[in-house]
Protein backbone atom coordinates (compact mmCIF):
# COMPACT_ATOMS: atom_id res chain seq x y z
CA UNK A 1 0.00 0.00 0.00
CA UNK A 2 2.72 2.63 1.05
CA UNK A 3 4.52 1.66 -2.55
CA UNK A 4 1.30 2.54 -3.99
CA UNK A 5 0.58 6.09 -2.03
CA UNK A 6 4.35 6.90 -3.09
CA UNK A 7 3.65 6.23 -6.50
CA UNK A 8 1.02 8.65 -6.95
CA UNK A 9 2.14 11.27 -4.75
CA UNK A 10 5.71 10.96 -6.63
CA UNK A 11 3.64 11.83 -10.07
CA UNK A 12 1.46 14.64 -7.83
CA UNK A 13 3.90 15.87 -6.59
CA UNK A 14 6.72 16.18 -9.75
CA UNK A 15 3.21 18.18 -11.80
CA UNK A 16 2.48 20.17 -9.28
CA UNK A 17 6.15 21.49 -8.64
CA UNK A 18 6.21 22.20 -12.53
CA UNK A 19 2.79 23.83 -12.66
CA UNK A 20 3.13 26.18 -9.62
CA UNK A 21 6.72 26.70 -8.72
CA UNK A 22 8.31 25.92 -12.38
CA UNK A 23 10.60 23.22 -10.55
CA UNK A 24 11.79 20.61 -12.65
CA UNK A 25 12.51 17.01 -10.74
CA UNK A 26 16.03 15.87 -12.24
CA UNK A 27 14.89 12.42 -10.82
CA UNK A 28 12.88 10.28 -8.35
CA UNK A 29 14.19 8.00 -5.61
CA UNK A 30 16.27 6.81 -2.42
CA UNK A 31 19.51 7.77 -4.36
CA UNK A 32 18.51 11.41 -4.28
CA UNK A 33 18.72 12.11 -0.58
CA UNK A 34 20.98 14.52 0.40
CA UNK A 35 24.65 12.72 1.50
CA UNK A 36 24.84 15.19 4.53
CA UNK A 37 23.17 14.29 7.32
CA UNK A 38 23.07 18.04 8.58
CA UNK A 39 20.73 18.39 5.44
CA UNK A 40 19.68 22.19 5.59
CA UNK A 41 15.58 22.52 4.79
CA UNK A 42 12.44 23.77 5.42
CA UNK A 43 9.40 21.44 6.26
CA UNK A 44 5.67 21.89 6.95
CA UNK A 45 2.65 19.29 7.57
CA UNK A 46 -0.51 19.07 6.72
CA UNK A 47 -2.84 16.42 8.25
CA UNK A 48 -6.21 14.69 6.87
CA UNK A 49 -8.83 13.39 8.82
CA UNK A 50 -12.36 11.50 8.01
CA UNK A 51 -12.64 8.04 6.52
CA UNK A 52 -8.61 7.53 6.43
CA UNK A 53 -6.09 9.62 8.92
CA UNK A 54 -2.99 10.43 7.91
CA UNK A 55 -0.37 13.54 7.85
CA UNK A 56 1.64 14.53 5.05
CA UNK A 57 5.16 16.01 5.46
CA UNK A 58 7.12 18.28 3.14
CA UNK A 59 10.58 19.13 3.14
CA UNK A 60 12.69 21.64 0.70
CA UNK A 61 16.22 22.18 0.70
CA UNK A 62 16.33 25.99 1.89
CA UNK A 63 17.80 27.25 -1.07
CA UNK A 64 15.20 25.40 -3.02
CA UNK A 65 12.50 26.73 -1.20
CA UNK A 66 13.60 30.86 -1.47
CA UNK A 67 13.98 29.93 -5.25
CA UNK A 68 10.17 28.59 -4.98
CA UNK A 69 9.03 31.49 -3.17
CA UNK A 70 10.76 33.81 -5.98
CA UNK A 71 8.97 32.12 -8.76
CA UNK A 72 5.48 31.97 -7.28
CA UNK A 73 5.69 35.78 -6.78
CA UNK A 74 7.28 36.65 -9.92
CA UNK A 75 10.00 38.57 -8.15
CA UNK A 76 14.01 38.96 -8.78
CA UNK A 77 15.36 40.03 -5.85
CA UNK A 78 16.31 37.92 -2.77
CA UNK A 79 13.15 37.42 -0.74
CA UNK A 80 12.60 37.09 2.90
CA UNK A 81 12.68 33.64 5.04
CA UNK A 82 9.06 34.01 5.71
CA UNK A 83 8.20 34.02 1.91
CA UNK A 84 10.08 30.72 1.54
CA UNK A 85 8.29 29.13 4.83
CA UNK A 86 4.57 30.56 3.11
CA UNK A 87 5.96 28.74 -0.16
CA UNK A 88 6.58 25.69 1.72
CA UNK A 89 3.22 26.17 3.71
CA UNK A 90 1.57 26.32 0.09
CA UNK A 91 3.15 24.14 -1.66
CA UNK A 92 2.63 21.30 0.81
CA UNK A 93 -1.01 22.51 1.07
CA UNK A 94 -1.55 21.98 -2.85
CA UNK A 95 0.19 18.61 -3.38
CA UNK A 96 -1.66 17.05 -0.38
CA UNK A 97 -5.00 18.38 -1.77
CA UNK A 98 -4.37 16.65 -5.23
CA UNK A 99 -2.56 13.66 -3.90
CA UNK A 100 -5.51 12.98 -1.92
CA UNK A 101 -8.11 13.85 -4.25
CA UNK A 102 -6.11 10.98 -6.54
CA UNK A 103 -5.38 8.70 -4.45
CA UNK A 104 -8.28 8.46 -2.30
CA UNK A 105 -10.23 9.61 -4.83
CA UNK A 106 -14.29 10.54 -2.86
CA UNK A 107 -13.63 9.63 0.57
CA UNK A 108 -15.18 12.24 3.34
CA UNK A 109 -11.74 13.38 4.19
CA UNK A 110 -11.30 17.23 5.55
CA UNK A 111 -7.96 18.83 5.04
CA UNK A 112 -6.30 20.84 7.79
CA UNK A 113 -4.47 23.87 7.45
CA UNK A 114 -0.54 23.05 6.86
CA UNK A 115 1.64 23.85 10.05
CA UNK A 116 5.73 24.27 9.97
CA UNK A 117 7.46 21.51 10.94
CA UNK A 118 9.87 21.41 13.54
CA UNK A 119 13.66 21.01 12.12
CA UNK A 120 13.77 18.52 15.22
CA UNK A 121 11.43 16.38 12.96
CA UNK A 122 13.63 16.53 9.91
CA UNK A 123 16.53 13.91 10.98
CA UNK A 124 13.63 11.51 11.69
CA UNK A 125 11.81 12.12 8.16
CA UNK A 126 15.33 12.54 6.36
CA UNK A 127 16.06 8.38 7.57
CA UNK A 128 12.40 7.55 7.39
CA UNK A 129 12.80 4.05 4.38
CA UNK A 130 9.72 5.44 3.03
CA UNK A 131 10.58 8.99 1.97
CA UNK A 132 9.65 10.01 -1.35
CA UNK A 133 13.03 11.67 -2.77
CA UNK A 134 13.62 14.38 -5.77
CA UNK A 135 16.35 15.92 -6.94
CA UNK A 136 16.47 18.87 -9.08
CA UNK A 137 18.85 22.21 -10.00
CA UNK A 138 18.21 23.76 -6.76
CA UNK A 139 18.15 20.91 -4.34
CA UNK A 140 16.14 18.12 -2.62
CA UNK A 141 12.70 17.47 -1.80
CA UNK A 142 11.32 15.07 0.46
CA UNK A 143 8.04 14.14 1.26
CA UNK A 144 5.81 11.55 3.29
CA UNK A 145 2.65 10.30 3.45
CA UNK A 146 1.45 8.75 6.31
CA UNK A 147 -1.70 7.32 7.38
CA UNK A 148 -2.58 6.87 11.39
CA UNK B 1 -16.50 49.50 -15.46
CA UNK B 2 -13.79 48.52 -13.58
CA UNK B 3 -14.00 46.14 -10.83
CA UNK B 4 -12.88 45.82 -6.95
CA UNK B 5 -12.03 42.29 -6.44
CA UNK B 6 -11.19 41.16 -3.02
CA UNK B 7 -9.02 38.31 -2.20
CA UNK B 8 -9.00 36.28 0.70
CA UNK B 9 -6.13 33.75 1.74
CA UNK B 10 -3.87 33.58 4.18
CA UNK B 11 -0.94 33.09 2.28
CA UNK B 12 0.60 36.12 0.99
CA UNK B 13 2.47 34.18 -1.77
CA UNK B 14 -1.11 32.82 -3.44
CA UNK B 15 -2.83 36.03 -2.94
CA UNK B 16 -0.19 37.29 -5.17
CA UNK B 17 -0.58 34.63 -7.61
CA UNK B 18 -3.89 34.67 -7.93
CA UNK B 19 -3.97 39.10 -8.37
CA UNK B 20 -1.30 38.78 -11.04
CA UNK B 21 -3.45 35.84 -12.53
CA UNK B 22 -6.45 37.85 -12.77
CA UNK B 23 -4.33 40.67 -14.37
CA UNK B 24 -3.40 38.56 -17.22
CA UNK B 25 -6.98 37.71 -17.90
CA UNK B 26 -7.30 41.48 -18.91
CA UNK B 27 -10.17 42.00 -16.38
CA UNK B 28 -10.52 45.75 -15.87
CA UNK B 29 -9.71 46.08 -12.47
CA UNK B 30 -10.05 48.86 -10.32
CA UNK B 31 -8.28 48.02 -7.18
CA UNK B 32 -7.55 44.44 -5.89
CA UNK B 33 -7.95 44.68 -1.72
CA UNK B 34 -6.74 41.49 0.50
CA UNK B 35 -7.40 39.91 3.58
CA UNK B 36 -5.82 37.02 5.26
CA UNK B 37 -9.15 35.42 6.63
CA UNK B 38 -12.11 35.59 7.01
CA UNK B 39 -13.04 37.87 9.62
CA UNK B 40 -10.68 40.46 8.09
CA UNK B 41 -12.47 40.08 4.86
CA UNK B 42 -15.50 41.00 6.50
CA UNK B 43 -13.79 44.21 7.45
CA UNK B 44 -12.93 44.97 4.41
CA UNK B 45 -16.49 44.23 2.67
CA UNK B 46 -18.16 46.65 5.46
CA UNK B 47 -15.99 49.16 4.60
CA UNK B 48 -15.45 49.25 0.77
CA UNK B 49 -17.53 48.05 -2.16
CA UNK B 50 -16.46 44.97 -3.99
CA UNK B 51 -17.87 43.69 -6.96
CA UNK B 52 -15.92 39.86 -6.69
CA UNK B 53 -14.60 37.62 -3.83
CA UNK B 54 -11.84 35.34 -4.79
CA UNK B 55 -11.32 33.38 -1.02
CA UNK B 56 -9.72 30.12 0.01
CA UNK B 57 -11.25 27.82 2.41
CA UNK B 58 -8.61 27.05 4.87
CA UNK B 59 -7.99 29.59 6.88
CA UNK B 60 -7.15 30.30 10.32
CA UNK B 61 -9.62 32.56 12.34
CA UNK B 62 -12.44 32.40 9.75
CA UNK B 63 -12.70 29.96 6.63
CA UNK B 64 -13.84 30.36 3.68
CA UNK B 65 -17.22 28.90 4.30
CA UNK B 66 -18.37 30.90 7.61
CA UNK B 67 -17.24 34.39 5.20
CA UNK B 68 -19.32 33.19 2.71
CA UNK B 69 -22.52 32.22 5.36
CA UNK B 70 -21.50 35.65 7.24
CA UNK B 71 -21.97 37.53 3.93
CA UNK B 72 -25.09 35.45 3.31
CA UNK B 73 -27.29 36.85 6.64
CA UNK B 74 -25.78 40.23 5.57
CA UNK B 75 -28.33 42.15 3.24
CA UNK B 76 -25.75 44.57 1.81
CA UNK B 77 -22.96 41.97 1.09
CA UNK B 78 -25.37 38.77 0.17
CA UNK B 79 -25.25 38.88 -3.44
CA UNK B 80 -21.46 39.65 -3.82
CA UNK B 81 -20.13 36.78 -5.65
CA UNK B 82 -17.45 34.84 -4.34
CA UNK B 83 -15.66 32.59 -5.95
CA UNK B 84 -13.68 29.93 -3.66
CA UNK B 85 -10.00 28.82 -4.77
CA UNK B 86 -8.99 25.84 -2.94
CA UNK B 87 -6.96 22.37 -2.92
CA UNK B 88 -10.29 21.06 -1.41
CA UNK B 89 -11.33 17.79 -4.11
CA UNK B 90 -14.00 16.53 -1.54
CA UNK B 91 -17.22 16.50 -3.22
CA UNK B 92 -19.25 16.60 0.11
CA UNK B 93 -17.48 19.85 0.59
CA UNK B 94 -17.79 21.59 -2.21
CA UNK B 95 -21.30 21.12 -2.54
CA UNK B 96 -21.42 22.20 1.08
CA UNK B 97 -19.81 25.59 -0.34
CA UNK B 98 -22.13 25.75 -2.92
CA UNK B 99 -25.14 24.86 -1.20
CA UNK B 100 -23.58 27.96 1.30
CA UNK B 101 -23.52 30.32 -1.84
CA UNK B 102 -20.63 29.87 -3.54
CA UNK B 103 -21.06 31.05 -6.94
CA UNK B 104 -17.70 28.39 -8.21
CA UNK B 105 -14.84 26.50 -7.23
CA UNK B 106 -11.77 26.70 -8.58
CA UNK B 107 -8.76 23.56 -7.85
CA UNK B 108 -5.21 24.88 -6.79
CA UNK B 109 -3.58 24.99 -9.23
CA UNK B 110 -5.48 27.01 -11.34
CA UNK B 111 -4.41 28.57 -14.77
CA UNK B 112 -5.29 32.12 -16.20
CA UNK B 113 -7.99 30.05 -18.39
CA UNK B 114 -10.20 28.60 -15.66
CA UNK B 115 -10.18 31.76 -13.55
CA UNK B 116 -11.53 34.06 -17.04
CA UNK B 117 -13.54 31.04 -17.55
CA UNK B 118 -14.91 31.30 -14.14
CA UNK B 119 -14.68 35.28 -14.04
CA UNK B 120 -17.02 35.43 -17.16
CA UNK B 121 -19.44 33.31 -16.09
CA UNK B 122 -19.98 35.39 -13.19
CA UNK B 123 -19.84 39.22 -14.24
CA UNK B 124 -20.34 38.59 -18.21
CA UNK B 125 -17.72 38.89 -21.09
CA UNK B 126 -15.21 42.10 -20.73
CA UNK B 127 -13.60 43.36 -23.59
CA UNK B 128 -9.89 41.55 -23.24
CA UNK B 129 -7.77 43.39 -25.65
Amino acid sequence: MQNKLNHIMASVAESIFEQVAFVFADDIGIHCRPQDNNWDALGAELKFTGTINGTIHLWLETTLASNIALNMLAAEEPIEKEKAIDAVREMCNIISGNFITTAYQNADIILHIPDLLDTKILHEDFIDPHGVWFSSDDGAILILVKET
Amino acid sequence: MAYSILIVDDSEIIRSMISRTITLTKLPVHTFREARNGIEALDVLNRDWIDIVFTDLNMPVMNGLDLIKNMKKTVDLEDVPVIVITTEGNIHRLDELKDAGARDCIRKPFTPEKIRDVITNVLGVWDAK
